[in-house]
């Protein structure tokens, strides 16, 4: 191969990842679109979006930040309480049935597993006014565990599934060598399967986090106070309140709302697209 | 041969037992109900009461107009003004009865027979009344717009004999004994004893808006729109006062009290009914679903009705056992269980063979017990939060049930009805539509601009870019469905959105659009929210697919002077396939059950137009309370999302 070739060769390759980047750029640049407004105009006074739209804020309106923070505080906190502890249920179950379904045989296993599978093929809509009737008459509408039961119970399913596949593939000598050291099932799960375990519940557990906060419908259905009321409810009170009264505040209130899952994506990245594609991937 | 005999004798005495549980079941859930429906119906949205405790005889003025008479559930005479029904008031010894219409009108019947005797006309919407003892006056409330109120008193003639403006809603009048004072209670919070011609006596401040006033035996009560209420005599000296448990912040619109002033029901504008005993304790709550407008006094019990065409009884001696019942009812309906496992047992021990498997069957699971201990807690959960809903919504979706029809008593079986109103009420259709065009560009976008995206970021050269652009391309996905929904909202904004802003600094004006207020754009909307549709998840699942194919194959096929393209196409696209597939079946089970981006964006409008089937849902199982039927569209969704991917399988099972 000559040299003129192998340049020739480099050149076009050269080109080529000039062109594609120009139109990565480009599809990047519209797709945070909208996180742009988002940022910019929290930091504007009302004054200035109406009168210069497109200009960066020249006075950074910090008040935007406290005003929709105070409003939004509380259900901050009550949102990322009960998100933390449903996620920590949603692991203790999928662990401890995903154990049970990888290492033990008894009857009506198939059967159990299968109950747990169709699940995943069933609508959530078509039961959603039995439901919440349901939550009515088991005296749980307006409270807590009127989110947490349903969350977990329906979060649980993927990582149960997740956990049994992930446990199945360890070698079945470590937990029959166990036993004859005289090990339990319950400390066979705890000491064994859920330290080896640990990265599908990392991932599990960013799902159901990402899942549990997004969660929008099911709130809104069976929450009335506002103290217990979920973030991605009540990050519409700027909307629903007469409109126009403080635009700024109400994007704050949005890049607010927006704070946790970044954080949690900063982070955790790996885990969090591991997440998002398990569902795919497995289902 | 003698045991076996013992053990089906015990078996047919278990059965017998546990039919006589579910049966005493059904005679305690009856005595929780507390809520019993009269068999009266005006065909209207009710508005009023009125009842004769003696002949029996209840009169419901309604807000469409007519106002009736039922004795003992019969209609006898029904009659019509030409506006709202808003207070009736009986003087049954006087055969009259008294009635206030928003139409202007306060007019007077014979209770009898339905007779007009007397039209008064007050020229502004009459709201309250009430006749002194003697009948000889008449006293009215009348509204103008959202401020202005006057307190009329009629001779029993129909003579304007005094009247005073008020520059405040008034909402309640009441005669005082003596026939001469009047008790009005108004916005500000205020009851007023006052003279005919406006002079005020003396003062109760209440702290809240007074929603109604009424009378009971020699005492008044208010209800504050907070749920504050008192009871007071016609001095103002206040005998009783407490707030209801408002934690739902609720708008209280009406009172009641049983017949010896023990206790209160209260009913808001969103339908709860509220109850407390005589010691100001809460002891019930009910959702009836509609605002309850009226209450009256009965027989030991209660009648109120509100806007919509229903009479319903309380029986408040129920209420004070209704606990105990309750947990009755709770407790049989466990203890119903035995006799039915005692049975299966029973039924075992008959047959030897049976005995044998059975035994050898629970050894196993006993030996196992373990594993069904660990699983107790996951399938509980699944049965009651998840299986239990839908067995519900398989059966219930033949019932007409609803939030007034709520519980298995009340519920009528109705066959295919609900399915026939879902085709015939026409939101179905326009919903299907709608769907069918999110469904059709849900899948293009899906197929298109992620692989795109994952291709270009799989042909970066150099690790660290590649990570860089992937994490950026993913990035997005941080921001909350609901806000990123709320900010799309924001930039179809006609007055200060970017959508239009940029527009007009195009000097494009001429395509500046109210985008979700046009029925022609409104779905088009929704659809262009989340451009340019870099969706996180199928362009990861790609770029996991490309990946996994490797770089080998295309290096090899590059030096046989192949083109990307071609790659592309050929070797690429192919091996990508089951991905695509997922991606694609995923987008349809999403898109026919998502309705947040409609719900946030439009809530449906403008008028139907951006209604899909899942939304129609949701309003029906929320809003409107029609359970039965949001159930029903349950399972048409269901059957249409297994069609469709049943559909979508054939077919890309018949391309490889």
């Amino acid at each position: 191969m000559s040299m003129k070739k192998i340049s020739k060769r480099k050149l076009r390759e050269f080109r080529f990842q000039t062109i594609i980047e120009i139109i990565m750029v480009l599809i990047m640049f519209f797709a945070f679109v909208p996180i742009f407004v988002m940022i910019i105009m929290s930091f504007k006074s009302n004054w200035e979006i109406y009168n210069n739209f497109f200009a960066l804020p020249r006075h950074i309106e910090w008040d935007n930040y406290i005003n929709a923070f105070s409003k939004l505080y509380g259900s901050m906190v009550n949102t990322l309480s009960v998100n933390a502890f449903a996620v920590v249920l949603t692991l203790i179950l999928s662990a401890m049935g995903g154990f049970v379904f990888a290492t033990m045989y008894f009857p009506g296993k198939g059967f159990l597993y299968y109950t747990l599978l169709i699940l995943m093929m069933i609508p959530g809509v078509l039961s959603l006014a039995a439901n919440y009737n349901l939550i009515i008459s088991y005296g749980l509408f307006n409270t807590r565990w009127a989110l947490i039961f349903p969350w977990i119970s329906g979060g649980q399913i993927l990582g149960i599934i997740l956990c049994r596949n992930s446990i199945e593939s360890l070698p079945r000598d470590l937990f029959e060598a166990a036993k004859i050291e005289g090990c339990g099932q319950f400390s066979l799960l705890v000491r064994i399967a859920v330290p080896l375990a640990k990265p599908i519940l990392s991932t599990v557990a960013v799902m159901k986090m990402v899942d549990y906060y997004n969660d929008f419908i099911w709130p809104m259905l069976v929450i009335e106070s506002n103290t217990k009321q979920v973030i991605t409810v009540t990050v519409r009170v700027f909307t629903s309140a007469a409109g126009t009264t403080n635009i700024g505040a109400m994007f704050a209130s949005y890049v607010i709302a927006t704070i946790p899952l970044l954080i949690l994506f900063l982070f955790t990245s790996r885990l969090y697209m591991e997440g998002m594609t398990a569902g795919a991937v497995k289902g | 041969m003698k045991i076996k005999k013992i053990w089906l004798l015990s078996a047919i005495i278990c059965l017998v037992l546990g039919l006589g549980a579910i049966w005493g079941l059904s005679v305690i859930k009856e005595k929780t109900e507390g809520l019993e429906d009269l068999e009266v119906s005006t065909g209207k949205k009710n508005h009023s009461l009125a009842y004769d405790k003696e002949k029996d005889i209840l009169y419901i003025g309604t807000h469409d107009k007519v106002l009736a008479a039922f004795e003992k559930g019969e209609e006898i005479w029904r009659t019509e003004g030409t506006g709202s029904f808003d207070e009736l008031v009986l003087r049954a010894d006087a055969d009259r009865l008294y009635a206030a219409n928003e139409d202007g009108h306060v007019y007077v019947y014979q209770a009898s027979d339905g007779t007009l005797l007397l039209d008064i006309d007050t020229r502004r919407k009459a709201v309250a009344v009430d006749v002194s003892e003697d009948l000889s006056k008449i006293a009215v409330i009348t509204n103008t717009g959202s401020n202005k109120s006057s307190v009329l008193v009629y001779s029993a003639e129909g003579e304007e004999l005094a009247g005073k403006n008020y520059t405040i809603l008034v909402s309640g009048v009441q005669y005082c004994s003596d026939g001469e004072t009047l008790l009005i209670s108004n916005k500000r919070g205020e009851v007023l004893r006052i003279t005919e011609d406006g002079e005020v006596l003396d003062t109760l401040k209440t702290g809240y808006e007074i929603v109604q006033m009424i009378q009971n035996g020699d005492t008044y009560w208010t209800i504050n729109r907070n749920g504050i209420y008192h009871q007071f005599d016609e001095e103002l000296n206040v005998y009783r006062t407490s707030k209801i448990d408002n934690s739902v912040s609720a708008f209280m619109v009406s009172i009641g009290v049983d017949e010896n002033g023990e206790y209160v029901l209260i009913g808001t504008k969103e339908g709860y009914l509220y109850v407390m005993d005589g010691q100001d304790k809460q002891i019930y709550m009910a959702d009836v679903g509609v605002r309850l407008t009226d209450f009256e006094t009965a027989n030991g019990s209660i009648y109120f009705t509100g806007y919509e065409d229903f009479v319903k009884n309380i029986h408040v001696d129920n209420l004070a056992t209704m606990d105990y019942y309750k947990t009755m009812e709770r407790v049989v309906g466990y203890l119903a269980y035995l006799p039915f496992v005692l049975l299966l047992f029973c039924l075992i021990q008959t047959f030897p063979r049976l005995k044998k498997a059975a035994g050898k069957l629970l050894k196993k699971m006993w030996r196992q017990r373990m594993a069904y201990l660990m699983l107790a807690p996951t399938f509980i959960l699944i049965f009651l939060f998840n299986y239990r809903g839908i067995f519900i919504a398989f059966y219930r979706a033949f019932t007409d049930w609803s939030r007034v029809n709520n519980t298995l008593a009340k519920m009528n079986f109705i066959g295919l009805d609900n399915f026939r109103r879902i085709l015939e009420e026409g939101y179905f259709f326009i919903g299907m539509k709608n769907l069918g065009l999110l469904l059709g560009t849900g899948i293009l976008k899906t197929l298109t601009v992620p692989l795109a995206v994952a291709w270009l970021v799989h042909s970066i050269r150099g690790d660290k870019r590649k990570y860089l652009h992937r994490f950026l391309f993913v990035l997005p996905i941080v921001v909350p469905g609901v806000v990123g929904t709320l900010t799309w909202q924001k930039i179809y904004d006609p007055t200060i959105g970017l959508l239009n802003e940029v527009l007009g600094a195009l000097h494009l004006e001429n395509l500046q659009r109210v985008w979700l207020g046009d029925e022609r754009t409104a779905i088009w909307a929704i659809i262009f929210m989340g451009f340019p549709f870099v969706g996180a998840m199928a362009f990861l699942v790609y770029y996991g697919g490309l990946l996994n194919i490797g770089t080998d194959i295309v290096e090899s096929a590059m030096i046989d002077s192949a083109t990307r393209w071609d790659i592309f196409w050929k070797v690429q696209l192919p091996l990508i396939k089951p991905q695509l597939s997922i991606m694609v079946t995923l987008t349809i089970l999403g898109t026919m059950q998502d309705f947040n981006g409609i719900f946030i964006m439009t809530g449906g409008g403008p008028g139907t137009s951006t209604y899909v089937p899942a939304l129609e849902l949701y309003l029906n199982a929320s809003q409107f309370g029609r359970y039965g039927y949001a159930s029903a569209l349950g399972i048409v969704l269901m059957i249409f999302i297994l069609i469709v991917t049943v559909v979508k399988n054939a077919l890309t099972k018949e391309r490889d």
